[in-house]
């Protein structure tokens, strides 16, 4: 027991009175005297360690060590808060020797694991991550070790300077421990992501949100934004698994949002005011989902023309029954985010899409709607009006889920109508863009319609060699949407022009390839168009040499634009020299008389 | 021009530590020392801008550099020495009066703030908080800013050192994440031809001056954009958990894969000046005191990387 000089109570009064100034007084430091009430607090701790060192004899060896230690902790980080590293480290070194010998009591495991996170963190400010690396990992190893051999929830460090009656319950206890803890795991996050060990750190990130949910405290609508980011990361993997799970928890934990009081502060107005544009936001990472899935898929399915292969088809079927019964064990190992109660919820979100591959027509469907219904959700709060980028970018989504699902459909006539569905709703949007700020976005929507037109060319001549005979109608469509793509092809080149109207001698490295491909299926698409017209035919057999030679005229003057247009240039080539014949016999043909 | 930094702490005692003096040399287009007059620093780097403006570019000058290293003194100085912003003013109004025969032009400027992801109007400060809007016609708007049309530069500074009064004070505790308060001043050029023949034709300019907030927590800021590794610290708030995800997807991946929601209201603001459609300088500041180290250090990587980001400049017509 303490020796006289107002006692315990006093000692223990201080020390909280330390504590308090360094917590909440220091918010209100002025910006002159930023560190002025840790500077208090500092003077008061020293008082508190010189009040324990009198009493050196009297007391409990252990006990008074412990004490001790926790001073040597709230000095080493108010040292560290002031700048003062050297210091910090001193003192925080300190306390995890005088706690070595008992680090893995109750009464110390707390401290020490805390102690080394400070010491993380200041090693960290020093920029010798891998030593704050080691600091942590013990720290962790150390929890680990714990709560293998003992597991109680340990004492506070706060309780060392806490009446008896003042003393905690073991709940908590466990949940200031479980807190202490996530720390270490966040921490170590980010040291993993600086020594770029990225997949190590995007499974201690998900750790702390899983923690967050079990054990912290979170502001829902910030741990849903949280979630639903690190499933980008795992869509960046093709781990649809974890995005999905990340993404249903998004969802199910931002519904509780204004629904209940916050574990910790609640939530401002300003946040309450922007609930419709953050649930917009998750809406759109569930539309990357649904995308990045299809389009995975289709990568896997494909052929080398880009049409789906049914013997892969057939063969990932397969491979799919197998390795159903392996799924099942791997979820098990998962780590998943929920207490017992937004477990239910989450996979209630699950059930709603498929995680694995669509192999066939039916399945892509399915999770085409899922991301559809996501795009109206979007575009709720995204409307035109206002969020012009984000809208135009979740309709380019809505686009490309179509173009994904067209891939599945076996139909070219259905195919046709998903692809008009995307000429109907980019071209509005184009027509009312201004180019002078949206010069990007109205590039990459002029070749996005300029492709789409042309696709839908391409089926139309497929359905037209089917029949028997080629008929008025089918022709008519044929050349109009040839027409169309031509529009826009030429529509992004003029983009490229400069303010007098001259098109670039040469062409800059990210435009190189469109502007190119382009020109391709210019000449091409001239070459599709029907008509019984000799002399228009000719125009256009003219038109489409013109632009293959700018082909290859191009690549013979900039060699190194070779690599990015291997295949057309190919092709070019050889148009090149077979127009000219062609146009020739034509020409005979047509004035027969010379 | 090159600029080496010492180290503060190398003792040539130290055997242990003989080898890793983290002195550096670093170049940059130009170096400024304590003898530089505010004339100086406007015509180096910010005056070839202004031209750029009333052609109809776009241009972006940053201040970067911990609290206390001379930012807003850099940008809007003094009423005896003032800074970039009213020196840039002038030369575009003189600028603009020059080509007044031929052009019909319009200049109107506002001053706001963005805090903690909040944007204020600075000449108008109780409006409250203001919203950012994209229209289909042209870029980013603040709903319900105050817009100056004055051509008298005594007039604006006034407003502007009024205006910079209002930014939000703050204290300095280590906890708070991204609490930093940014001020731009925007100002707005438009043209129209006045001869017959070139018709209709606008020049749209746009001029942003910013003074960002102190980088000295910058590794807690909830900037992203083009954000570049400032330095291992590692952050003490859970709050900050966002940006490390975040960070996870920043390798690989192309932009279409995924949403890119957490960019900032300044990165949104300053859309073109960051990778677009701008020309953009970054006057870096460190301070000369051999405390500040570290934070020079940081600084002066940071500014080093961002030299190498290339704008592409196709003119707005």
């Amino acid at each position: 027991k303490m020796a006289a000089g107002g006692g315990w109570p006093a000692v223990c009064g201080k020390f909280r009175a330390a504590r308090t100034l360094s917590a909440v007084e220091s918010l209100k430091d002025p910006e002159t005297e930023p560190y002025r009430s840790k500077y208090s607090a500092r003077a008061l701790l020293q008082e508190v360690k010189q009040l324990l060192s009198a009493a050196e004899e009297g007391g409990e060896e252990r006990v008074l060590a412990v004490r001790r230690a926790v001073l040597e902790y709230e000095l080493g980080v108010n040292h560290a808060d002031t700048e003062e590293l050297s210091a910090g480290e001193e003192h925080l070194q300190r306390c995890t020797q005088l706690l070595e010998p008992h680090r893995l009591s109750p009464d110390c495991v707390s401290l020490y694991i805390q102690a080394q996170n400070n010491l993380g963190i200041l090693w960290s400010r020093r920029d010798e991550i891998e030593t704050a690396q080691t600091y942590l990992e013990s720290a962790e190893a150390l929890y680990n070790q714990y709560m293998k051999e003992d597991g109680n929830p340990p004492l506070d460090p706060s309780e060392h300077f806490m009446a008896e009656e003042e003393k905690l319950t073991d709940q908590e206890r466990s949940k200031r421990f479980e807190k202490a803890y996530t720390h270490t795991l966040y921490y170590l996050a980010q040291v993993y992501q600086h020594l770029d060990m990225i997949e190590k750190a995007a499974q201690y990130c998900h750790t702390t949100l899983k923690r967050q949910l079990e054990y912290c405290g979170y502001y829902p609508v910030e741990w849903a934004r949280n979630a639903a980011t690190l499933s980008q990361y795992y869509l960046s993997k093709e781990c649809f698994m974890e995005a999905r799970h990340c993404l249903a928890a998004a969802s199910v934990i931002f519904s509780q949002a204004g629904n209940m009081p916050s574990a910790e502060d609640n939530e401002t107005e300003q946040d309450q005011h922007d609930l419709p544009e953050r649930k917009a936001e998750i809406a759109r990472c569930w539309i990357k989902y649904c995308l990045n899935l299809l389009q995975s898929a289709r990568k896997l399915l494909e052929d080398n023309i880009g049409e789906l292969d049914p013997d892969r088809q057939l063969e990932l079927k397969a491979q799919r029954k197998k390795e159903e019964d392996e799924k099942e064990k791997g979820r098990k190992k998962a780590v998943l985010f929920g207490t017992s109660d937004i477990c239910d919820s989450v996979l209630a979100m699950e059930e709603k899409v498929s995680s694995v591959y669509p192999l066939d027509f039916q399945e892509a469907r399915e999770i085409f709607l899922v991301g559809q219904n996501y795009v109206q959700e979007a575009k709720e709060f995204f409307q035109v009006d206002g969020y012009v980028t984000d809208h135009i970018e979740i309709v380019q989504d809505h686009s490309a889920l179509f173009k994904v699902l067209a891939f599945f459909e076996e139909d070219y006539e259905r195919r046709c109508k998903m692809h008009k569905r995307r000429i109907d709703m980019l071209e509005p949007i184009y027509a009312d863009l201004n180019p002078q700020y949206y010069l990007l976005i109205c590039r990459q929507l002029q070749c996005e319609l300029a492709d789409t037109y042309y696709e839908m060319m391409d089926l139309k001549v497929a359905i037209g060699n089917r029949l028997e005979k080629l008929d008025s109608h089918t022709v008519k469509k044929i050349n109009s949407l040839a027409q169309f793509a031509i529009k826009y092809y030429e529509l992004f080149l003029d983009s490229l022009r400069n303010p007098d109207k001259v098109f670039p001698e040469k062409l800059e490295e990210d435009v190189l390839r469109p502007a190119m491909v382009a020109k391709f299926h210019i000449a091409r698409l001239y070459g599709k168009l029907i008509t019984s017209d000799g002399k228009k035919q000719l125009e256009n057999m003219q038109t489409s040499l013109e632009y293959y030679t700018f082909l290859v005229d191009y690549c013979e003057k900039y060699p190194d634009a070779v690599p990015a247009i291997e295949t057309e240039l190919e092709l070019s080539k050889e148009m090149v020299t077979l127009l000219p014949t062609s146009m020739e016999r034509l020409r005979a043909k047509l004035s027969p008389c010379v | 021009q090159r600029m080496v930094l010492m180290d503060p702490g190398e003792d040539p005692d130290d055997i242990l530590r003989a080898n890793r003096s983290r002195e550096k040399t670093f170049v940059f287009d130009m170096v400024f020392d304590h003898t530089a007059t505010q004339e100086e620093v406007y015509v180096s780097t910010t005056k070839r801008l202004i031209e750029g403006v009333i052609s109809g570019y776009n241009a972006t000058i940053f201040a970067y550099g911990p609290t206390g290293t001379g930012k807003t003194y850099t940008m809007l100085g003094t009423d005896n020495e003032p800074g970039i912003y009213v020196r840039a003013l002038d030369d575009l109004f003189k600028g603009l009066e020059a080509t007044a025969k031929d052009m019909d032009y319009t200049v109107s400027m506002s001053y706001l703030e963005i805090y903690n992801e909040v944007i204020r109007d600075l000449l108008n400060p109780s409006s409250g908080f203001l919203d950012l809007r994209e229209d289909s016609r042209g870029s980013i708007q603040i709903a319900g800013i105050t817009e100056v049309s004055t051509t008298n530069a005594q007039e604006i500074m006034e407003l502007l050192m009024k205006g910079n009064k209002q930014r939000t004070q703050e204290p300095t505790a280590a906890n708070r994440a991204s609490s930093r308060s940014h001020a731009v001043l925007q100002v707005t050029v438009t043209q129209k031809s006045r001869r017959r023949e070139t018709g209709e034709e606008t020049w749209i300019g746009k001029l942003f001056m910013v003074d960002l907030a102190g980088s000295e927590r910058a590794a807690q800021t909830q900037n992203r954009g083009k954000r570049m590794k400032e330095g291992a610290h590692i952050n003490r708030s859970l709050l900050a958990l966002g940006n490390c995800i975040n960070a996870l997807s920043e390798k690989g991946g192309s932009r279409t894969q995924f949403v890119n929601f957490r960019d900032s209201k300044l990165t949104r603001l300053l859309k073109d000046s960051l990778g677009g459609n701008s020309r953009t300088i970054m006057i870096a500041h460190i301070s000369p005191a051999s405390s500040s180290f570290e934070e020079s250090r940081m600084t002066l990587i940071y500014a080093y990387r961002a030299k190498n980001i290339k704008t592409q400049v196709p003119e707005q017509i």
